[in-house]
Formats: C-alpha cells, sequence, structure tokens
C-alpha cells in the first residue's frame, strides 16, 4: 500500500512538473515566436519616428522659421538680448550626478 | 566444421565491413569533418552583412548664451527601399499585367518605362527596379502583389524590396559644400556609404561603422531560427560641429542678396570665433543641394560650386593685407626697442605720400587710388593707401631684411601654411620665399615683392587663412587653429574632443593689437573706405580689399577678387566675418561707386550678417548711438569713434589742403 502511494505520488509529482515544465515552455515559444513580429513593428515604429523627425525638421529650417518671422503676425518677436536672461539653477536632487 | 568456416568468414566479413563503415564515418566526420560542415551550412545557411548605421552631423546650438535648443541633425539617414522581381519566377502569362500594375504603383515616370519594361525579359533571378522607395508606395505595392501572388499560386518572393537608408539633409542645401553627402550607390562588398566630399569625406572613418553579419535559414518553416545574427553592427560616430545652423543660415540668405547685387561669379562668407577658431558659419552662393549631387557631378561649370572656394581657392587679398602689414611694422618697432634702437616710424608720424617711386606691378610704380599728401597710420588705413604700406615695408626690410619679413607673415598671421581644417581640398596659398625660383625659372621673391606683399599683392591666401590672420587681431593677438568639428562620440565614448581649451600662440603685443585696431576702426566710419560696413548700434572694425585676377598669366582689370573682413563688438568681438565676391561685375553704380570693389560689394553683406547675427546670439548693442546721421537714433555724443573721426577728417584736411 505504501509502495503504491508512493509510486503514485512520484508519478504525479513527475507528472506535474513535467506538465508545468510543457505548459512554461509553450508560454515561452508563444513569446519567442512574437518577437520577430515586435522587432518589425519596433523597427517601423523606429523609422517613422525618423521620418517624421525629419519632417518636423524640415519645416523648422532656419530659412523657413526667417520667413515667418517676417509676417505681420510675428514681428512683436525678438531675440533677447544676454543680459535679459535669468538662468535659474535646479537644486541638485540626492545622488544626481550634474554639475 | 564447414558452418564453423562460413560462420568465421562471415564474421570477419561483416567486421570489415563495419571497420570499413567506421573508417569512412572517420574519414567524413573528423578527417573531412570541416570541410562537410561547411558545405552542408552553406546549403542550409546563408550570410549577410548587416549595414551599420552612418553616424550624423549635428549643429551647434550652444552659440546662444542662456538658450539650450534642441539638439538639430544636419544630416538624417531615412529608410527607403530597391525594388527587385525574380523574372524567371514570373510566369510569362502573368508579367505584362504584373508590369503595368507595379509601374504604376511605383514610378509613375514615363522617361523610365522602357528600362523599366525591359527587366522582366531579363533572364536574371534578380532585377532593380526602381530606387529609393518610400514606405507609402512599398506598402501600396505590397497590398496589391501578395494577394495576387497567392491567388494566381506565384512565388511571393518574385517581387521584393531590398531596404536602405538614403541620406537626407532636413535643411536642403543648407552648409551643403562643406558638409557635402554619400553616393546612392554603397560600396558592395562592405555596403558602407561612399562620401562625394566635404566632411562626409574628411570624417569617413568616424561616421562609417562596421557592418554586422546575419544568417538566415534558407529554410522558411523554422520560423523561429530564420535570423541569427553572427556579429552585431557598430553604428558609426556622430559629429557634433561647431557650426550653428540659424548663422549659417542668415550667412547664406545674405550671401545670396549680396551675390545677386553685385552680379557676381561666386561669393562665400566665413563667420569664426575669434577665441577658439571654431567656425559659425561657412557660406557659399551659388548652392551646392547635397540630395542632387549627380546633377552637379554630371556638368563641369556645375561641379565647381561643389567645391568650397573658402579654403580650396587661394587669392590675392589685397588691401585687408594693409591692418596686417602695419601689425607687422609696429611689432618690428618693438624689436627695434629690444635693440635698444629709434622705432622705424610712429603712428601719429605725418608721412609723405605723395611720392609713389616704389616698384608695383609690371613696370608702373605703386600709386593710391586717390592722391594722399601727408598720412599718419590711421589715416592710411582709413583711406587704404598703398604707398604709406610701402613706405614702412621700405624701412622694415631695410633694418630686418626680406627674409625677416617673409617670416613674420607666415609665422603670426599663418601665411603660406595650411590652416588644417577638417577639411579636404585645402591649400596652402603662396607666399613667395627670396632666393627660391618658381618653375618657370624665375625668382619668387625680386625687388617690387615686399612692396607688393604690403598691399596684399604678389601672395595668395584663402579666404580662411585672411580670416584667422583677423583672428588676432580680434582675439588680443593668438594665432587659433580654425575648426568645424566640436566633438566626435561614438555610443558615449568621446573620439575627438576640441572643447577642451588650447593654448594658442600669441604672436602680436597688446600695444600692437590695440594700436592696428584703433585705426581700422575708421575704415566704417565717414571718410574711411567702407562706410557701408557699419553695422549700426554696435561697434565694429574693418578692412576692404579688391584685387585684379590672373588670367592666362596676366592680371585683368575685367575679373576681380573682392573682399571684406572685419569683427564685431570690438571689445569682446563675438565673431570674426568674411566676406569675399569672386569676378563682380565690373562697372559703376550711380551713387555708390565701382561695382567691383570690396567697399561696394562685400562691406554692406558684412554690415547685413553682423547685424543679423549679433542680434540673435542676443549681444547688447554696445554703440548705440551710432547710426546714420539721417536715422532718429543717431546721437553725435554718444556714437562710437564719432569725434575721433570729425578730429581725423580735420586732420587730413589741414595736411592735405595746405599741401596742394
Amino acid at each position: 500500500m505504501g509502495f503504491l502511494v508512493r509510486l503514485f505520488l512520484c508519478v504525479l509529482i513527475l507528472g506535474v512538473t513535467l506538465y508545468a515544465y510543457v505548459s512554461k515552455h509553450n508560454v515561452l515559444t508563444e513569446a519567442r515566436m512574437r518577437v520577430p513580429k515586435l522587432q518589425q513593428e519596433l523597427s517601423s515604429i523606429e523609422e517613422e519616428n525618423v521620418r517624421l523627425g525629419f519632417a518636423i525638421e524640415k519645416f523648422e529650417n532656419p530659412l523657413h522659421l526667417m520667413e515667418l518671422a517676417r509676417k505681420p503676425e510675428f514681428s512683436h518677436l525678438k531675440h533677447p538680448y544676454t543680459t535679459e536672461i535669468v538662468v535659474v539653477e535646479l537644486p541638485k536632487k540626492e545622488g544626481e550626478d550634474r554639475p | 566444421m564447414k558452418l564453423k568456416v562460413r560462420v568465421l568468414v562471415l564474421g570477419i566479413a561483416l567486421f570489415a565491413l563495419l571497420s570499413l563503415l567506421i573508417l569512412q564515418f572517420f574519414r567524413l566526420q573528423i578527417v573531412e569533418g570541416t570541410k562537410w560542415k561547411k558545405r552542408a551550412m552553406a546549403q542550409h545557411y546563408f550570410t549577410i552583412l548587416e549595414p551599420a548605421q552612418r553616424g550624423t552631423f549635428w549643429s551647434n546650438t550652444s552659440v546662444k548664451k542662456g538658450h539650450p535648443e534642441i539638439p538639430q541633425k544636419l544630416a538624417v539617414d531615412i529608410r527607403k527601399y530597391h525594388l527587385y522581381i525574380d523574372p524567371k519566377s514570373l510566369p510569362q502569362e502573368h508579367k505584362k499585367h504584373i508590369s503595368e500594375t507595379l509601374f504604376a504603383l511605383s514610378l509613375p515616370n514615363e522617361v523610365e518605362k522602357k528600362r523599366f519594361m525591359v527587366q522582366f525579359d531579363k533572364s536574371s533571378r534578380s532585377r532593380k527596379l526602381v530606387s529609393w522607395m518610400d514606405e507609402e508606395k512599398k506598402k501600396a505595392i505590397g497590398t496589391w502583389w501578395y494577394p495576387y501572388a497567392k491567388a494566381h499560386k506565384i512565388a511571393s518572393n518574385a517581387v521584393y524590396f531590398v531596404p536602405d537608408h538614403l541620406r537626407s539633409h532636413p535643411f536642403g542645401k543648407l552648409f551643403g559644400q562643406v558638409m557635402h553627402t554619400v553616393q546612392m550607390q554603397k560600396d558592395e562588398k562592405t555596403l558602407r556609404a561612399l562620401p562625394t566630399g566635404g566632411l562626409e569625406l574628411s570624417c569617413n572613418r568616424y561616421l562609417s561603422g562596421t557592418s554586422g553579419k546575419r544568417r538566415l535559414m534558407r529554410s522558411p518553416r523554422h520560423s523561429l531560427e530564420i535570423q541569427q545574427l553572427l556579429k552585431e553592427p557598430q553604428d558609426g560616430a556622430d559629429v557634433y560641429l561647431t557650426i550653428n545652423h540659424v548663422l549659417q543660415a542668415i550667412a547664406e540668405s545674405e550671401l545670396e542678396k549680396g551675390v545677386k547685387q553685385c552680379k557676381a561669379k561666386a561669393g562665400w562668407a566665413i563667420i569664426m570665433n575669434p577665441f577658439t577658431g571654431e567656425l559659425y558659419a561657412l557660406a557659399q552662393y551659388p548652392f551646392f543641394f547635397p540630395d542632387q549631387y549627380p546633377v552637379y557631378f554630371a556638368k563641369p561649370e556645375l561641379m565647381e560650386h561643389a567645391k568650397i572656394k573658402a579654403i580650396t581657392d587661394a587669392n590675392e587679398p589685397g588691401s585687408t593685407m594693409k591692418p596686417l602689414t602695419i601689425a607687422i611694422a609696429l611689432q618690428a618697432n618693438l624689436e627695434r626697442q629690444k635693440q635698444g634702437k629709434p622705432p622705424l616710424f610712429h603712428p601719429s608720424d605725418k608721412i609723405d605720400t605723395s611720392r609713389g617711386n616704389f616698384p608695383g606691378r609690371g613696370k608702373k610704380p605703386l600709386k593710391d587710388t586717390h592722391f594722399h599728401h601727408y598720412l599718419n597710420m590711421n589715416l592710411a588705413l582709413q583711406k587704404s593707401s598703398n604707398i604709406y604700406c610701402a613706405t614702412l615695408v621700405q624701412r622694415i626690410i631695410q633694418n630686418f631684411g626680406d627674409s625677416w619679413y617673409r617670416d613674420q607673415l607666415q609665422n603670426r598671421f599663418g601665411f603660406g601654411i595650411k590652416t588644417n581644417i577638417e577639411l579636404p581640398g585645402e591649400s596652402l596659398g603662396v607666399l613667395p620665399t627670396p632666393g627660391k625660383k618658381h618653375a618657370n625659372g624665375r625668382l619668387e621673391w625680386s625687388l617690387p615683392t615686399p612692396y607688393s606683399l604690403a598691399m596684399g599683392h604678389n601672395l595668395q591666401a584663402t579666404s580662411l587663412q585672411m580670416t584667422r590672420a583677423f583672428a588676432v587681431l580680434a582675439n588680443g593677438g593668438y594665432l587659433v587653429k580654425p575648426t568645424l568639428i566640436k566633438k566626435i562620440v561614438k555610443t558615449n565614448e568621446v573620439l575627438v574632443d576640441n572643447t577642451v581649451s588650447q593654448d594658442f600662440p600669441k604672436v602680436l603685443d597688446d600695444e600692437v593689437v590695440a594700436q592696428v585696431v584703433k585705426g581700422m576702426k575708421y575704415v566704417t566710419k565717414p571718410g574711411g573706405a567702407a562706410v557701408v560696413g557699419d553695422i549700426w548700434g554696435y561697434t565694429e572694425v574693418g578692412k576692404t580689399g579688391t584685387t585684379e585676377k590672373l588670367v592666362g598669366g596676366q592680371y585683368t582689370d575685367q575679373r576681380h577678387f573682392s573682399s571684406f573682413v572685419g569683427f564685431a563688438p570690438v571689445k569682446n568681438p563675438s565673431f570674426v566675418i568674411f566676406v569675399g565676391m569672386d569676378e563682380p561685375k565690373v562697372g559703376f553704380v550711380p551713387g555708390k561707386g565701382l561695382n567691383h570693389r570690396g567697399s561696394i560689394c562685400c562691406a554692406p553683406v558684412f554690415r547685413e550678417i553682423g547685424s543679423r547675427c549679433l542680434e540673435y546670439l542676443g549681444v547688447l548693442p554696445d554703440d548705440p548711438g551710432g547710426y546714420p546721421k539721417s536715422d532718429p537714433r543717431f546721437n553725435p555724443k554718444t556714437a562710437d569713434w564719432y569725434k575721433e573721426t570729425e578730429e581725423m577728417k580735420i586732420l587730413y584736411e589741414q595736411w592735405n589742403r595746405k599741401a596742394h
């Protein structure tokens, strides 16, 4: 009786462990299968980001901004003199490595 | 017995066969193992180069004090696609439809149609149809192609895309000549970009990076192991420039106006920090659009606009040399003082400039553009007198010799030696040497040479050399090293660092600098040679220059190189500006003067660039009364140098009226 129980327990533990192992493997395989797709998505998002950055920079071309600055609606804008600028130093946070 | 023998024979035979088999295994696995493994790998896998991302250029956004700006890229690598087909995999009956659809979706350009269609009839596994397609077109083709291929049972990879990065410039032509670009076709073996010139070429070893390796499995069934990165690509380093995109834009726009105004063949401008040698702008007109480089390299007349003339073209500087001649004469005074001898001259000395008995170009003696009887140093700079400068040089060579004078030009101002700016094709200019002969056997240094050098003739200097020479006057006497690069950084590792302060050699004494700068202040004031170079509201100094160009070994009065170089504000200058015009239209402009003279065609550009740059940098006007007399802001009491200019005017009239 004792032997059968022990055998049953062993088989049970083995079965559960095996199931857990296979299940984990499945989860892992699923994740691995998602990786190439996610990688592709990430890459395309990164590329899209570069393209959008490029479009923004094109718009922010200094020659274009200068043209805009000449328009009457922006005529009130001017470059401040260095003497008019106040630089506020933020207090250092603990452990922050900032000069 | 017979049975035993048979069994034995069979056993031996089996053993022999087994031994042979083991031997064969040994041969295949051990002796030739590497060879077969390699062949097997080659059958199942193939490796491709993984291109590294090319480094980029960053604008210097730290020139404005107190104005932290967003880092700004000057070149961006954008992913594009090349469209390929595998003509052998395309069924003949579908080719017409596929070719027409692909053409409509990818390249709506009738000129290219013939070349496009021919590719479908080639006996090849890979033909390129279209280069540099954008993402939208790729998506449109993919949306049509994959369902179509599935429906007609055609291999889906019979039409495929190869991704690639296209060097793109968000600001178009801005800084085009200096930055340049890379060729559209890359090196097939290394996949490295091939630069076309400029900084892309000189910084190529930093920008390139190293390609990686990726192993791909031929069978697509093993989707998880389809790719393996064997070697990580190492991206190129980023180059942080000293150029500020806004100052560059100001210089380019004003230069364009100036060149068009004076109808010059070309023009260029340099803005340099006189204390560090950092170039803030290096502009040239006509512009070079890097994205359209094939157009420039296809036509010789356009190719000229692809080079950086401020460093490749050495011209005679002309009168811009005069402040430097006077600086050398003042320095010679100090040398004499050390020797316990009287000075060669004093800046206030009244020197006779009526007799131009100095040997000049050809057989003609030297003369001034306008006749003057007597001048002192300040008046000579104001009136740009050739004879005054020749007189000083005569005294220099009489006391110190030709070689001493030549050495001063080289050692104190850097003429005849390269500035070693980080650009290809820099000219070292020409500075004649006593005793040295030209290729034609004639001596480089003859009797008239020192007098010609005094007024910027008989030597050739690049615009950058002239800018550096004037920086010596702006920074208190130090010969700086011009640079375009602040630092080069590769994944947080700084490969090149020019931000640390350098010790530049002191080449002029403080008192010499102060006297020359004081003299140059009269140039842009009433009575000076370049009144239109006055930056209203700010103090400035500068000098004009106009020289005839050599054509076929002869000087011609129909082609000139004109320039203006100066700095502002006078105390603690923000920058030195050089403006050069190549072959401005010769002629008289009513109300202005001779169009081709530096004072007419370059000085206004200097003023406009200077004024706008100072405004952008937020520099407080240091001459609030310094405006034209017609301007309500003009204030004779506070206008810088107004009183001195009036006194000079009186002195000039006294000396020259009396003589008349």
